[in-house]
């Protein structure tokens, strides 16, 4: 919104010094999460990431992680209850979804022809991480985790038990280092199996 | 930086390296997302679906002699088993077409099966889309109207402006928020506050078919069956195109037919085959509807008919579930 665009609606942001210093930033974490709409198969990126930035600043948990996390000048207050990869699990389920409606909404508008028309999703519903990529996480470790090495399947599985590093070596026989070091790889392993096998459905 | 992800995978961070190193990554695709993918590994880590993991993971030796097995057993039961025993209640309508196969698949564009994952905010429910709305302001050649997205605007989107019932000038939408908007003045110099502006009936329709698929996809099928109704009500009365009409019917019938209200439902879907082109995607999905009406209630004769009826008008990729209902109901007999 332009300055001169008119008053301010109710409940509207002022686009005041730090509005402006706030988009600057944002733009930034929009063209990240563009490159990333693209990859994932939007036809119109740049909205996209938009869209994913307007919903997840609407939301009361993810906006105090966004402004944290993505705001070029260090942040005044507290950091946030949500640590940085929870946050970014939420982009990319937001994003997600937000390409899913694109795709639904091409093929509604093909229905329907609404001229230009492209009205918002309505009505909200509570708990959209979990139930969004639900499914999807599911079917994340069914299909990468057996690939992984055995002693990366065995650690993350304790882990996910809620065994410490300690208790872990212990009973692996090695030292918590170890642990860690195939912790840390497990993840990073499995995410990028995570990443090959989205880049086989994304296109 | 490998040390530094590592440790972020591991959750070691504290928030300060944790910002430090989401600034990096603004600046580096290729780590924003790799920081990501590992974020949803981490996500993906839970007791539930680790579970889910290992309930599935056979050797490959034993996955093939579980196949070969599975195919022989099934096999064995359809030499068995006279399908046409089954009774018709044991039959369920459903809009996955990965459901279980026995199952004849409904057909309407924008519901979402059962379970299919729903983003919306965490605002509460919303009000009904209004096909009229009023300016609340004026300022610099720019109205701020109190309609907007919810009620089927859209950037671009062009309004009537009246005063009682004389047409004063035209509006068009240059910023879209939820249940507001802001229009410039592209016609009529003395538009003011207080004037009425209205709603295309296509966009007004298309709003509440929005709200009729996201109260569905939330899980509300009789607040979506309600608004279905209020809609076909609207669309009537409206006299908008007899195409609308048919989706607005069809998508209601479909509503009906996943509650177990199959007598509203036929005569919707008689109305929508009426009126919609045999070309058009809706006169298929509704042919495919009345087809699993008839399997239903147990006439299958008649069900292979209206299904291949309904593939002939297919063209598209939801022809494989019309096919899957045909290939059910010739196997049944």
């Amino acid at each position: 919104m332009s300055p001169q665009a008119g008053p301010p609606l109710a409940g509207e942001r002022l686009p005041g010094p730090p509005a402006r210093v706030a988009a600057y930033e944002y733009r930034r974490l929009l063209t990240s999460l563009a490159s990333r709409a693209r990859w994932l198969g939007s036809r119109d990126p740049e909205s996209a990431a938009q869209e994913t930035l307007k919903r997840s600043l609407e939301s009361p948990a993810a906006q105090p992680a966004v402004d944290y996390y993505f705001s070029q000048e260090p942040p005044d207050g507290m950091a946030p209850e949500w640590p940085l990869d929870r946050l970014l699990a939420w982009l990319h389920a937001v994003l997600h979804y937000v390409v899913r409606e694109e795709r639904s909404r091409v093929g509604y508008q093909r229905e329907v022809p609404l001229g230009e028309s492209r009205p918002d999703p309505a009505d909200p519903a509570p708990g959209p991480l979990d139930r969004l990529i639900g499914e999807e996480l599911r079917a994340i470790v069914v299909e990468c985790f057996p690939k992984l090495e055995r002693e990366q399947r065995q650690v993350l599985s304790m882990r996910v038990e809620g065994l410490k590093y300690g208790e872990i070596a212990a009973r692996l026989g090695v030292n918590e280092n170890t642990v860690a070091t195939w912790i840390s790889r497990g993840i990073r392993e499995l995410a990028q199996r995570v990443r090959r096998r989205r880049g086989g459905t994304a296109q | 930086m490998t040390d530094r992800i590592d440790r972020y995978v591991r959750g070691e961070l504290t928030p300060e390296e944790a910002r430090a190193l989401a600034q990096e990554s603004l600046d580096s695709p290729s780590l924003f997302d790799e920081l990501t993918d590992a974020a949803l590994a981490k996500a993906a880590l839970t007791p539930e679906n680790l579970r889910a993991a290992k309930l599935v993971r056979f050797p490959r030796k034993a996955r093939w002699v579980i196949g070969s097995m599975a195919a022989a057993a099934a096999l064995l039961c359809i030499w068995l088993i006279d399908l046409r025993s089954v009774p018709v209640r044991s039959l369920k309508p459903v809009l996955e077409l990965s459901a279980n196969a026995s199952q004849p698949v409904l057909l309407a564009s924008g519901l979402e099966p059962a379970g299919a994952p729903v983003f919306r905010g965490p605002a509460p429910d919303s009000r009904t889309p209004a096909q009229a709305g009023s300016i609340v302001s004026m300022a610099d050649g720019l109205a701020n109207i109190n309609l907007g997205s919810l009620d089927g605007l859209a950037k671009g989107s062009e309004l009537p402006v009246f005063r009682g019932d004389e047409a004063v000038g035209r509006l068009q939408v240059t910023t879209v928020f939820r249940d507001r908007a802001r229009g410039r003045v592209v016609e009529g110099r003395h538009i003011q506050v207080k004037d009425q502006v209205h709603i295309a009936g296509a966009d007004h329709l298309g709003a509440l078919l929005e709200q009729v698929d996201a109260r569905f996809n939330r899980g509300d099928s009789e607040g979506a069956a309600g608004m279905a109704e209020q809609a076909v009500q609207w669309g009537e009365s409206a006299r908008v195109a007899p195409r609308a009409l048919a989706i607005l019917w069809n998508r209601l019938a479909v509503l009906y037919m996943l509650r177990g209200q199959y007598d509203g439902a036929e005569a919707l879907l008689g109305r929508a085959v009426s009126a919609a082109p045999h070309t058009d995607l809706v006169y298929a999905q509704s042919m495919n509807n009345l087809g699993v009406l008839a399997e239903l209630r147990g006439d299958r004769h008649k069900a292979e008919a209206i299904y291949g009826d309904a593939l002939s008008a297919f063209a598209g990729e939801e022809r494989r579930a019309v096919e899957r209902n045909l290939a059910r109901v010739r196997g049944s007999r």
